[in-house]
């Protein structure tokens, strides 16, 4: 019974929030003067790319294209590949009364016959495409509309930057999967298996979980240089064994960064992971509402540089200090050539992983959300320098 | 088969030299440079990206995401999207030795690159250039005006669809890891498992096998074939399941289901276009075969819903497409995935088979 009313009240809730979604975007587009919204997903998914046809429908599709015309009155429309998916799609579209199914090659005069006949075509219209909208479906646009199309994806991503119930929600049920599966790679992961094999294990014990998807990379090395795919390398003591973690629930991803030595860490190991950890809580202390990203870069950077390590700091040995996997905004990049403010609600992966000639590559990063006091770890136990073995 | 494309290519990702040597490569250079004389081409440009890497993959090896430049003379170029960081790791997964970072506007380092072989001008081909945004193809357009610049998608497609034996036995191997991961899902769902946990024992056998990416959809809570989005308590029956596992960038894929098969309305209709996959044959008749054998509207709608096959190798799914409507001719030596998902109210069958086009019919490719 309890289990039957938390489903339940999950599903309430899931709908209430895309219900907001959609009327906070429609107040955005009157303000902006927008009659029509076209919020385009792309099946190649990404963590690292904008689906706007996802955060207002709740929908992750199979097929290539997918598109969300919201008016701003009347009923919303959703145009799905493949037709064979339509059910999944009216199971999980709770917001927009009209799905139509097409084939990936017939989207565009799909997405055309849908503006006719709703007479949409010649309203003024802002496109949300996302960071992965084909160059032919960008063409296309002008060819389905009246009137060229203006850029939405600001107003969709100002939106979504800022979490909300569901998003919290589902980005709390991954966190505790994330760490439940790092845990579990603790307690089994020993000298003598591949890497490939490490990763595998942890990929499908937290599919067991629920995670539907994950963005993990999984290496070891006695000197890493970065974090990649996992190779046939086998598991000796002494190897450092890094691990970005990335599972997702219901679209939303969240992100730990672990490292863990095969066998007992050194001293020296340990000193050096101790700077990533001071540059992670300086990062966290920095980062309250209104502070430039630029200023958490600072911050987390401080104490790296002063050990002697500021060329490390810098690209090509870093790249960014953390980042939104937000489907829905992209903001904010916790990076020197942002501009990106924080905000109350944002929710991001810091991480100072950090490349140390004394040690190697070694990862520091915990999912954060920003707060007045500044950014609070999600994570029941933020990340150490651990033992396997 | 159509299904969820994941945020990363996360399995095994190491270059099988025993399987994959650098002489392999070697010899398709020059099947292209031959194709690019025969065209009066100066020099190629060849993009791939992690979604759609088969164009890149055939020459580079590695299947990610980079700008190949291959001129008539001289060794290959490599040019990553990437701010560098990741070179080291990509240099162990390809024979290229000439590689580095070019960042998401390569225009102007394309443009020095040919420069610096001597080719100040002359005819530049360009394959895959549909996979760049718009602003990267404005970039890379602009830097090569000088040049008389073409697609040549076509040209090299058609390079790459007889497949050669490596490619066969690459995908033979991926076929293996595929079957293996079906016997495990059907175990475990004969033994009493869910539909969902049949799924996962399918991904962990894979996955532990080297596969470098797999693609499972299951009947998962419906009729319908469907992708892993956590796990459900229902065990329909027959278990359905389309499973795909790439190797080194080589794909194969299969149907399972709990059920016999045997003399089943599916496999009737795949026996029946592995029968029709002869040279110069055309897709159009190869499905109208398969289509000739389901007996209902009903089961012809299901299976042309679901698709009756396409080619198969460094994409899931490849040129030519299956289909009443394609008017693609069959490729001698080109292998296809040919598939048949039919469904007439409770009756369902699922089959499959990965065929060589050869001049007697497709000959099936076991796992190796």
């Amino acid at each position: 019974m309890a289990v039957s009313s938390t489903i339940e009240s999950q599903t309430a809730l899931r709908t209430r929030c895309l219900e907001r979604r959609r009327d906070v975007v429609r107040e955005r587009m009157r303000a902006a003067g927008l009659e029509l919204l076209i919020a385009y997903g792309s099946g190649n998914h990404s963590f690292l790319a904008m689906n706007p046809g996802w955060y207002l429908s709740g929908f992750k599709q199979m097929g290539k294209h997918m598109a969300v015309l919201l008016p701003l009155e009347g009923e919303p429309i959703l145009v799905m590949t493949p037709r064979w998916d339509v059910s999944r799609a009216r199971e999980k579209v709770v917001t927009i009364g009209s799905v139509v199914a097409t084939d990936d090659e017939q989207f565009l005069s799909t997405v055309d016959e849908q503006l006719r006949a709703h007479n949409l075509r010649s309203k003024k219209t802002g496109v949300a495409g996302g960071g992965l909208m084909a160059r032919s479906v960008a063409d296309g646009w002008r060819t389905v509309l009246d009137w060229p199309p203006s850029s939405a994806e600001k107003m969709v991503s100002d939106v979504a930057k800022i979490r909300d119930e569901w998003s919290l929600y589902c980005t709390r049920t991954a966190v505790d999967i994330a760490e439940r599966g790092y845990w579990q790679l603790l307690e089994t992961a020993k000298p003598g298996w591949p890497e490939h094999q490490v990763a595998g294990e942890l990929e499908t014990f937290m599919r067991e979980m629920g995670a539907e998807d994950n963005f993990q990379l999984m290496s070891a090395s006695q000197h890493n240089r970065l974090v990649h795919q996992p190779t046939n390398r086998v598991l000796e003591m002494g190897d450092i064994l890094l691990g970005e973690i990335t599972p997702a629930v219901e679209g939303e991803f969240i992100q730990i960064c672990r490292t863990a030595v095969i066998g007992k860490p050194t001293a020296l190991q340990l000193e050096k992971f101790a700077l990533l950890d001071a540059g992670l809580r300086a990062g966290m202390k920095t980062a309250v509402p209104g502070t430039p990203v630029k200023a958490v870069v600072e911050a987390i950077n401080k104490p790296i540089a002063d050990a002697g390590y500021e060329k490390y700091t810098r690209p090509p040995y870093m790249r960014t200090r953390g980042h939104s996997m937000s489907l829905g905004s992209m903001e904010p990049e916790i990076a020197p050539d942002r501009d990106h403010v924080l905000e109350k609600g944002m929710v991001f992966v810091m991480h100072p992983n950090q490349y140390i000639p004394d040690t190697g590559y070694m990862m520091c990063g915990e999912p954060v959300i920003i707060t007045d006091h500044g950014a609070e770890p999600l994570t029941s136990k933020m990340g150490q320098l651990d033992s396997i073995g | 088969m159509i299904n969820m494309e994941p945020v990363l290519k996360r399995g095994y990702t190491a270059w099988d030299q025993a399987l994959l040597p650098a002489d392999e490569f070697t010899e398709r250079v020059s099947r292209v440079r031959a194709a690019m004389r025969s065209a009066g081409l100066d020099a190629l440009l060849v993009w791939g990206n992690q979604y759609e890497y088969a164009d890149f993959t055939y020459l580079a090896g590695m299947p990610t995401a980079g700008t190949l430049l291959l001129t008539l003379e001289g060794d290959p170029a490599v040019f990553t999207g990437g701010g560098g960081r990741e070179l080291p790791f990509q240099r162990t997964l390809t024979w290229v030795s000439q590689l580095s970072a070019a960042g998401p506007m390569p225009g102007a380092t394309l443009k020095s690159a040919l420069a610096e072989r001597s080719i100040p001008q002359g005819n530049v081909g360009l394959v895959g250039t549909h996979l760049l945004s718009a602003a990267t193809y404005a970039n890379v357009t602009e830097n090569l005006s000088g040049y008389a610049i073409r697609e040549f998608d076509t040209e090299f497609r058609m390079l790459r669809a007889s497949k050669r034996p490596r490619e066969v036995a690459t995908l033979r191997t991926a076929l293996r890891i595929a079957t293996d991961a079906a016997q495990a899902a059907i175990q475990a769902f004969n033994q009493g498992a869910t539909t969902t946990e049949a799924m996962v024992a399918a991904e962990r056998t894979a996955r532990v096998n080297r596969g470098r990416d797999i693609r499972i959809l299951a009947n998962v809570d419906s009729d319908d074939l469907r992708p892993f989005e956590g796990l459900s308590p229902a065990r329909r029956t027959p278990l359905l399941m389309w499973i795909g596992v790439d190797y080194q960038g080589y794909w194969a894929d299969m149907a399972a289901t709990s059920a016999s098969t045997s003399g089943s309305q599916a496999e009737r209709a795949v026996e029946a276009m592995v029968a029709a996959a002869t040279p110069g044959a055309r897709a159009a008749a190869v499905a109208a075969a398969g289509l000739a054998q389901l007996s209902s509207t009903a089961a012809r709608d299901s299976a042309q819903d679901y698709g009756l096959g396409s080619g198969i190798g460094l994409a899931l799914s490849d040129w030519p497409t299956i289909s009443p409507a394609s008017d693609a001719q069959l490729v001698d030596g080109g292998l296809l995935s040919l598939r048949a998902l039919a469904r007439d109210g409770d009756d369902v069958s699922f089959a499959n088979a990965i065929v060589q086009v050869a001049a007697g019919g497709g000959q099936k490719l076991e796992p190796r």
